[in-house]
């Protein structure tokens, strides 16, 4: 449950909006409504492991934002490059969203 | 975006220092803020022996690269925790670097196996002591670190610590005004007593963000995955807090850490001795084992005297 919480608090959500049903997070649980395009880029989330695919063109911070991802906690990887977040992501685009936080107590 | 200091791409934008870099610019940055804590905290010297402290994961297999890099002598140790495939991975990882690491500079992997020492892996024997299992984890990771140090005859312990742990920690201090902790928080940590190690912690001022870029751009091969035994676990939540304060002031995380690190002397309060002074007075060997203690036995001996449901006594 803190877990839960932790993952949508980092997402973005107050506390009025955390429901105690399990499963998918709202903004990222099924491929289709104005996130999603299945022509769009693919996006891989590796923290938790989510595959999207969102229309471009569009830049790396209007992606984070898109998505309610902390920029400090996160690195955006084009290919296997690292992106600034004014950088303009296309269609054709494999990218990787790379969480960046570890550790336990 | 632009390099700041070449004509080249950026690839990172450091916020904090208004300062967006190229790979190797960035890489060079990198190098010189460890370099520069290395000896700003008075970590080691050249000729020392360093053993660093690797799990797999960027931080330890990063400060591992680095200090290679810049030219120190740094062996390895892995302890492997036991934890299923989580740690099958995360030995693949430090193996595959270490073997390089061996190519290019001779450095030496040790690995403590738990579950063939100990007897169970670090979940099980959290259950079985009735721990939670990152504070056994950390009791049983300290104790072989300090050990295989001395054992070995290294000058040093070095710790992947960057300014994210050290930053939730001593949020996490001050919030529950754990003030008898605050002390341990310097990036060195002398060797107060016989049998304790110099502990150091060379990427303070570096974020987790900087590290897994460097690794990243570096091309070090890590588990990026979590530990499945951090889940909910309180550090993680102060770290989402404190980037999201970072996101909205850069340099909030350096200011509370480098700014606790300037005013510690006037902080401690709780007495007047120096951390080593302290140590001296309270410390003393473990009757089991011989590493220092506050009491009779120490923390890791009862552990495994109550996994192996043996009844804890002093000799």
């Amino acid at each position: 449950m803190l877990n839960r919480f932790v993952t949508l608090f980092s997402l973005g959500f107050s506390s009025s909006q955390i429901t105690p049903s399990p499963g998918p997070l709202p903004h990222l649980q099924t491929p289709s409504g104005p996130l999603y395009d299945a022509s769009g880029m693919k996006v891989h989330l590796s923290h938790p492991e989510k595959t999207l695919e969102i229309q471009g063109p569009l830049s790396v911070g209007s992606l984070l934002e898109r998505l309610h991802l902390t920029p400090e906690a996160y690195l955006v990887i084009r290919g296997d490059e690292l992106v600034t977040e004014d950088e303009m992501l296309q269609d054709s685009d494999s990218v990787e969203i790379r969480s960046v936080i570890s550790g336990g107590v | 975006m632009r390099c700041r200091k070449c004509p080249r791409r950026a690839v990172i934008n450091l916020a904090r220092h208004r300062l967006a870099l190229c790979p190797a610019c960035f890489t060079d940055f990198v190098h010189q803020q460890v370099a520069r804590a290395i000896k700003r905290e008075r970590m080691f010297g050249p000729q020392e022996r360093v053993l660093v402290a690797v799990s797999g994961g960027k931080d330890s297999l990063a400060l591992w690269a680095i200090l290679l890099k810049l030219g120190y002598r740094a062996d390895a140790l892995y302890v492997d925790l036991g934890i299923g495939e989580y740690s099958a991975r995360s030995y693949a990882k430090v193996q595959a670097f270490a073997e390089q690491a061996h190519r290019d500079a001779q450095a030496r992997l040790y690995v403590h196996r738990v579950p063939q020492k100990e007897g169970a892996g670090i979940r099980e024997l959290a259950i079985l002591t009735h721990r939670p299992t990152c504070s056994a984890c950390g009791t049983l990771k300290r104790y072989h670190f300090n050990r295989i140090a001395l054992e070995h005859h290294y000058d040093v312990l070095a710790t992947g610590h960057n300014l994210d742990d050290e930053a939730a920690r001593l949020l996490g201090n001050i919030l529950h005004w754990q003030t008898e902790y605050l002390d341990k928080q310097a990036p060195t940590l002398p060797a107060s007593v016989e049998g304790f190690a110099r502990k150091v912690k060379p990427l303070y001022r570096l974020t987790e963000r900087e590290i897994a870029a460097y690794a990243v751009i570096n091309r070090i091969d890590y588990v990026v995955e979590e530990c499945p035994m951090a889940k909910g676990s309180k550090l993680l939540l102060y770290k989402e807090i404190l980037n999201q304060l970072e996101t909205a002031q850069p340099g909030t995380k350096h200011r509370f850490y480098w700014g606790f690190l300037e005013k510690r002397a006037h902080l401690q309060g709780t007495n007047n001795l120096s951390m080593a002074e302290y140590d001296r007075q309270v410390l003393t060997p473990c009757t089991v084992c011989g590493q220092p203690t506050t009491a009779p036995i120490c923390t890791y001996c009862k552990l495994m005297d109550r996994a192996k449901g043996v009844p804890v006594k002093s000799s």
